[in-house]
């Protein structure tokens, strides 16, 4: 399979979709599931805003978050409400990216509770009125860290 | 007081080319119309995927579970399950989530009919999960991959796979 018999392909490229901070509350501990450690934190408030969005994260999203090994999975579930009312769903499916230097922390901790970890993440919207619907055609992704008092920050982007 | 909402020291998204990939398919099982769309399966029969860090051949397993929206403009959420055989023997499978936009109706039937469609007329990208116990490539367990996908002559599923760093 030489490069010149290669279909050729659009170039990678992404646009912004917005900036993102969530407050989150005390974790709901499960356990040491078949799937590794389970934590499920619940979301409290939160934004975002871009140029073709903006508004709050309501309350009742959370995270789950499932630790194996040094290796954890972030599912979450966001509800947002734009500015204009309108309700779109967001959920997150990603991994933490434990730094070399971080990894000794995460061992020591089994909980995966280190302070600051930042995390690369699949998002998936739906959306139903009619401005936003374009949110269901993309292929989008964040980039993001978890801070110390459980502040998830992250900013999102499309493939174009 | 969203001004204050700045990309909180994050860095811009860096991408790693992780292979290109051909992909072939047998024709399409028509499972008609499901309850949110038209719902086509297009068996995987096999293809060849090369990049720096990995590279190997799709074994003939899995298929590609297609729902259909068929308006003025198309949307298609094509959705895989396969598996990758690398050259040094690891198993690794795949799972997809695709989105694509085509502009017109009669563009789709022409692609449905195996015929080359110029690459810049339709969207089509996809999310990548891979899942493999080979220690050599558990760095992919928590890749967090896309595609850039074309479709080539003959219906084969073309495209370049990317992870963010």
């Amino acid at each position: 399979m030489g490069d010149s018999q290669r279909l050729i392909l659009p170039s990678l490229g992404f646009g912004h979709l917005f900036n993102l901070e969530c407050e989150t509350g005390e974790p709901y501990n499960a356990g040491d599931t078949p799937g590794g450690l389970l934590k499920i934190i619940p979301v409290l408030c939160g934004r975002f805003k871009g140029e073709r969005m903006k508004g709050q994260i309501m309350r009742g999203g959370a995270s789950w978050n499932t630790t194996c090994g040094d290796t954890t999975n972030i599912n979450s579930k966001y509800d947002l409400k734009m500015d204009d009312g309108a309700i779109v769903s967001l959920l997150i499916n990603g991994w933490l990216i434990v730094d070399l230097d971080q990894a000794s922390e995460t061992l020591v901790n089994k909980l995966g509770e280190p302070s600051r970890y930042r995390f690369n993440a699949h998002l998936i919207f739906s959306a139903g009125k009619l401005r936003y619907r374009w949110l269901n055609d993309v292929i989008a992704f964040a980039v993001g860290n978890i801070r110390e008092d459980g502040k998830v920050v992250l900013n999102a982007y499309a493939l174009k | 007081m969203y001004e204050t909402l700045d990309t909180f020291g994050l860095s811009q998204p860096q991408f790693e080319h992780l292979y290109y990939v051909e992909v072939e398919c047998a024709d399409n099982i028509s499972v008609g119309k499901v309850t949110d769309g038209w719902l086509l399966i297009i068996p995987i029969l096999g293809g060849r995927f090369e990049g720096a860090k990995i590279k190997g051949t799709i074994m003939p397993v899995g298929a590609d579970w297609n729902t259909m929206f068929l308006g003025i403009k198309s949307r298609l959420r094509p959705s895989t399950r396969y598996v990758l055989k690398t050259d040094d023997g690891a198993i690794i499978s795949l799972f997809t989530e695709a989105r694509m936009k085509i502009s017109t109706l009669k563009l789709l039937k022409l692609m449905i009919t195996r015929k080359r469609i110029d690459t810049s007329k339709y969207y089509f990208r996809q999310h990548l999960y891979f899942t493999t116990g080979d220690s050599r490539y558990a760095w992919l367990n928590t890749a967090v991959a896309f595609a850039v996908i074309g479709m080539g002559d003959n219906m084969k599923v073309c495209y370049n796979a990317y992870m963010l760093k």
